[in-house]
């Protein structure tokens, strides 16, 4: 607490934002009617991971981003971060002429002018960043960002260069971390669909070929959806590649005329007039943005049922997850955790009148 | 008692209750009426687990917690709801009014329409107006809106060559349709006016302008009514509730 009672601020500045890198918290819910997509975090079990390890309400806003040069700094504040990513991303911190790594799955206490930079790694994974106390203006209910409608993030848009998020300078107590429980899930090649809703637009060869060859991830992969390539899948005739509109969930699988499956993603048109032929299971939507341009992917039939039963299974294993977090011991924190807490300004204070 | 619906799977949050595959103004009203119908049960908590509901011309999406409910439970409660006719009784729909400015720089097509359908401008102007169009769905862009049916002397098919920049507020057509653009975008319709007032603003709740099964009128405004309402929209003296009609 500082004199006038609040909660003194820290800062984050954006030094270089990097591949698409917005605020997203779990999304916008009950506006699609109205054209509005959901955004939000497109791996959601990152997104409540990384803030449980910083200490927040596990729905708070992160920042989501690709591996493609984010570049961040601390000001005057000590600040506390985790990352969540694929086990081989690389990231650094540099504090004077000392650079330490930073490895997901744990929180780290920023010392003051510190810089930390997510390197470039030519492929499109998400990297999800969480700060404690993250202050973030919410919109219609979310402070996702959806740049199309000015909706959320900074004032509508991406982050940029010299944009300032304001955080809250790190609790007491040190840095802690767990397991990442959908380390195995997400590196699995297997992409678990319902097929449906209209799956009768395909020949039977159609479905036959979407369930049993492999689809090449493309380089097409953003917010909106990934485009994935493949031997082509034939409609049932000329008049069943087009539809009357209907409703577009995260996930659906839109098939058009060239016969080349896209897969809808949080930041996708609430309706759409291709046929649908399956959708893929909430859960396994991560994988779309974790994996290499041109990872072999395949479709697997399940039913609905046992698509709920992952989901909950899911949900469970991230709740002990979350509830496994313990404090990590090692010696790189010391002098950040001194700072955060203020005792070495303490004792410089000390020799003053 | 007669389903009017077939439930179809979407995924493990979705379930899609489908009306019928066409466009067609009495499905629409299907389709409004259940979702009045579903909403009311979730406001009563007769209905539980459903995070929200999406309109379209054909179909209803219902979007479900799957942690909560299941479908087929879903099904089940969503049958004990439906009478299988349009319910009269839930009607929350609103009547709009909204000034257009037909031609010149603000419909680039009106000329070209005319041209097609061997009407003159004045005639094309005059069936727009006079007919009372419904929301038939959102969508393609936040707060675009889906209006039918277009005059059947104005059905044209699609522009041979779409623009790549139709601006805001373009009131547009193709076949039965009418839109009205909320933001610059692509498109592919015929452009006949445009309409100053925002159709989406992120600012205001509900940021639409219009919902699924609202009617809407459009009355022709001249070059300088458009200029007193524009000026009016930007220095925020403007209220949506003025285009409000009274429902009969």
């Amino acid at each position: 607490m500082n004199e006038t009672g609040k909660m003194p601020e820290a800062a984050v500045r954006i030094e270089s934002p990097g591949l698409l890198s917005t605020l997203q918290d779990r999304g916008r819910f009950g506006l699609r009617h109205l054209g509005v997509p959901w955004s939000g975090a497109l791996v959601p079990a990152w997104q409540q991971l990384a803030n449980a390890l910083v200490g927040n309400d596990t729905d708070s806003c992160i920042i989501e981003s690709f591996e493609g040069g984010l570049r961040l700094s601390t000001g005057d504040t000590a600040v506390r971060m985790a990352v969540m990513a694929s086990p081989d991303m690389k990231m650094l911190q540099q504090h004077g002429d000392t650079q330490t790594p930073i490895k997901p799955c744990r929180s780290y206490t920023l010392a003051p002018e510190t810089t930390v930079t997510l390197s470039s790694s030519g492929s499109f994974r998400h990297v999800v960043i969480a700060f404690h106390g993250l202050q973030a203006n919410q919109q219609l209910g979310s402070a996702s960002t959806y740049a199309k409608a000015g909706l959320g993030g900074i004032q509508g848009n991406a982050l940029s260069v010299g944009d300032q998020l304001t955080v809250a300078p790190p609790a007491p107590g040190i840095d802690s971390g767990c397991e990442d429980p959908m380390l195995n899930h997400y590196r699995s090649p297997r992409l678990r669909v319902v097929l449906g809703p209209q799956d009768n637009h395909f020949s039977a060869r159609a479905i036959e070929t979407f369930l049993h060859d492999d689809y090449q991830l493309s380089t097409e992969v953003d917010r909106m959806g990934a485009r994935l390539s493949g031997p082509a899948l034939e409609h049932r005739d000329a008049a069943a590649r087009d539809i009357v509109s209907d409703a577009i969930v995260p996930g659906s699988i839109q098939v058009p005329g060239n016969g080349q499956p896209i897969v809808l993603l949080n930041d996708a048109h609430t309706a759409g007039g291709y046929p649908k032929i399956a959708t893929v299971i909430s859960i396994d939507l991560p994988l779309l943005g974790l994996q290499r341009p041109g990872s072999a992917l395949h479709f697997e039939a399940v039913s609905v049922t046992s698509a709920i039963e992952a989901v909950r299974t899911q949900a469970a294993t991230l709740q002990d997850a979350i509830g496994s977090i313990v404090p990590i011991r090692d010696a790189t924190l010391s002098t950040a955790t001194l700072l955060a807490h203020n005792l070495i300004d303490g004792v410089t204070d000390g020799l003053l009148p | 008692m007669q389903d009017t619906w077939t439930p179809l799977p979407a995924g493990d949050r979705t379930l899609v209750l489908e009306f019928g595959q066409s466009i067609a103004r009495d499905i629409v009203d299907q389709v409004v009426s259940m979702d009045a119908r579903i909403h009311a049960a979730m406001h009563s908590g007769e209905l539980q687990g459903i995070i929200e509901t999406v309109p379209t011309f054909r179909s209803l999406a219902v979007v479900f917690d799957p942690l909560c409910t299941v479908p087929d439970e879903l099904i089940e409660h969503l049958r004990a709801l439906d009478p299988g006719t349009v319910d009269q009784s839930i009607d929350e729909s609103s009547r709009w009014l909204i000034p257009v400015h037909y031609g010149g720089q603000s419909g680039p097509d009106l000329d070209s329409v005319a041209e097609l359908t061997g009407l003159t401008t004045a005639r094309v102007i005059e069936l727009h107006q006079e007919t009372s169009f419904k929301v038939y769905m959102l969508g393609f862009l936040p707060g675009f809106a889906f209006l039918g049916d277009t005059p059947a002397p104005l059905h044209l098919p699609r522009r041979s060559e779409p623009r790549v920049r139709v601006p805001a507020g373009s009131v547009a057509i193709a076949n039965q349709l009418t839109g009205v653009y909320p933001w610059d975008s692509p498109g592919g319709w015929h452009i006949l006016g445009n309409c100053p007032v925002p159709l989406f603003d992120g600012q205001l709740d509900p940021p639409a302008l219009f919902k699924t099964g609202d009617t809407v009128n459009f009355r022709a405004i001249d070059a300088a009514e458009m200029q007193t309402l524009k000026s009016d929209i930007d220095s925020l003296r403007f209220e949506r509730a003025s285009l409000l009609q009274p429902t009969p």
